[in-house]
């Protein structure tokens, strides 16, 4: 290991297919991939035509869906994984298709640490980089929403059998094979897409300013910034622009790809530990806290902030802000859209509004303190700076 | 390792930052670091009030958190002062065992007992822009080479 400048881990294994309509030439190639019986797990089947699709188009190449599971749960728990363990080996299954939002990808990424890690006891793979991978079992990640940073990222969260939220970090956790075809999100509504899509910009800012950045990473973030600031009011406008929707969801693939290197924020610790309380989904959480954590970070990101800006606000306005204004800047401008884009498809954007008041906030501090995330995070992070962020957006 | 682990026992006696964030860790919590393969280890377990701090070689079964150092050189850049724990973990220095969540608040117990031990100017240069602590820091230094334990 070099000097601490010099050194830096990037791991991706994965496959992107991406484009619209994509979808049918995708699936043509996983039985040359050695699939040939599914398990095919996914959210909401009642509800969601995109389900439907993938079904159908997994069929059509002689994949056989082998045994099907609807998960919704939005972080799993262990007698769900058991009961799924079981049914995949029951029927013979070679590989795990999956098809949903983040909750069932999450799910179907901690199902194939278990079974390629041939793990009897979860606790045995609890922990950072300690899933060792004996036999193959492909993954194939087939998202049906904007937000799907998660898709890519080699973290996991499992519930035990107590109730208490624990994550993994492995290497196994990042699938095989990733499908993205926009025209699988046209059942979701605005207000989860926006929450999708902010989701993917705080997180790909938050990579951005993160300790453990490097060249890579940096680069890919400042493109992911540009493709939602082309994209996002395209799709407010029109949520059937499909060709909009893929650019929003390059960005939280981005977001995702670099998230195993660059790791997040306090954004994200906080949002995770709202979450959890709370049971709204992560993306809210984000954008709810995500100005006043930016504005948190300012003076040990500043620099970082005023070359992001270049890429939300164009040249012109870009040329005509003064030099010591522009982190101030991006704050302002990505907080006033957040709130504007929230308060529009009437999402909340105070913590009162998702059920947080005083008494609470110390079990949020807590779980937030615990949360691997503030590890990259620009500024050292005490509890009282969670309490005085919080309170801002009470 | 040997007098890291000492300087964890006198924070916990003389600073209470350290001791809330002892307070958060579950009761009969057991942290262990050591360097792979099989080299020096230190472990830490919380037993009601107290904190006791080990060699490593004590009986224990499994546990709760377990940091394992890949090998010797990225041991020596924490325990020497050049990168901090957060720092070692982001570059992936080490493989962590157990509970992410108690590893956390271990690391931050870890740059209470940096903000002790290291001077002013190394501070300056340390990944983690520690405050320096004023309060009981020649006690915490003096019992951490001559005290007893």
């Amino acid at each position: 290991m070099k000097g601490s400048g010099f050194y830096y881990e990037f791991y991706n294994p994965t496959k992107v297919s991406a484009g619209v309509g994509c979808l049918a030439k995708a699936v043509e190639k996983l039985p040359s991939l050695g699939l040939h019986n599914a398990f095919f797990i996914c959210d909401n089947v009642e509800k969601s035509s995109a389900v439907d699709l993938v079904r159908e188009a997994i069929n059509s190449v002689k994949v056989k869906t082998g045994a099907v599971y609807v998960n919704s749960e939005k972080v799993v728990s262990m007698n769900s994984l058991r009961e799924m363990r079981d049914v995949y080996r029951l029927n013979n299954c070679d590989c795990i298709v999956v098809s949903g939002d983040y909750r069932v990808i999450n799910t179907a990424k901690t199902l194939r640490m278990l079974l390629s890690g041939q793990v009897v006891r979860f606790e045995d793979v609890k922990g950072i980089d300690v899933a060792r991978k004996k036999i193959n079992v492909p993954l194939v990640v087939i998202p049906t929403s904007v937000g799907i940073s998660n898709a890519l990222t080699t973290s996991v969260s499992v519930k035990d059998d107590y109730g208490a939220v624990f994550s993994c970090v492995s290497a196994l956790c990042a699938p095989d094979y990733c499908i993205i075809d926009p025209a699988l999100t046209s059942v979701f509504d605005a207000p989860t897409t926006i929450a999708g899509a902010t989701e993917s910009f705080a997180m790909n800012i938050e990579e951005f300013v993160s300790k453990q950045a490097i060249i890579l990473t940096k680069c890919m973030n400042l493109i992911a910034i540009r493709e939602i600031r082309d994209n996002l009011f395209k799709v407010v406008n029109d949520p059937m622009d499909q060709h909009a929707v893929l650019g929003l969801q390059k960005a939280g693939l981005i977001a995702g790809v670099c998230y195993s290197s660059a790791s997040a924020g306090i954004a994200h610790a906080m949002a995770g530990a709202l979450s959890n309380l709370t049971g709204r989904d992560n993306y809210i959480c984000t954008g709810i806290v995500f100005e006043a954590c930016m504005r948190y970070n300012l003076d040990a990101a500043e620099k970082d902030y005023a070359q992001a800006l270049y890429y939300i606000i164009g040249d012109d306005r870009y040329a005509s802000t003064p030099e010591q204004d522009l982190g101030r800047t991006l704050i302002d401008t990505s907080g006033k859209m957040i709130k504007e884009l929230f308060e529009e498809n009437g999402l909340p954007t105070k913590l009162s509004q998702i059920g947080i008041d005083e008494d609470s906030l110390d079990k949020v501090v807590e779980e937030t303190m615990k949360s691997y995330a503030l590890v990259t995070n620009p500024k050292n992070v005490t509890k009282d700076d969670v309490y005085r962020i919080l309170r801002s957006v009470m | 390792m040997y007098f890291f682990a000492r300087a964890v026992a006198c924070c916990f006696r003389y600073d209470d930052d350290f001791k809330k964030y002892v307070g958060m860790l579950p009761e009969k919590f057991v942290f262990r670091m050591r360097v792979l393969p099989d080299g020096n280890a230190m472990t830490i377990v919380k037993n009601g009030e107290k904190l006791t701090v080990g060699s490593g070689r004590e009986m224990i079964v499994k546990p709760d958190v377990d940091v394992c150092f890949k090998n010797v050189e990225g041991a020596l850049s924490f325990f020497t002062g050049v990168k901090s724990f957060s720092k070692c973990l982001a570059q992936s220095a080490f493989v962590i065992y157990g509970d992410v969540s108690g590893m956390m608040t271990v690391s931050h117990m870890f740059d209470i007992v940096a903000s002790y031990m290291l001077f002013k100017s190394w501070l300056k240069k340390y990944d983690r822009a520690l405050l320096p602590r004023t309060a009981n820091v020649h006690k915490i230094r003096f019992f951490t080479l001559f005290g007893r334990f």
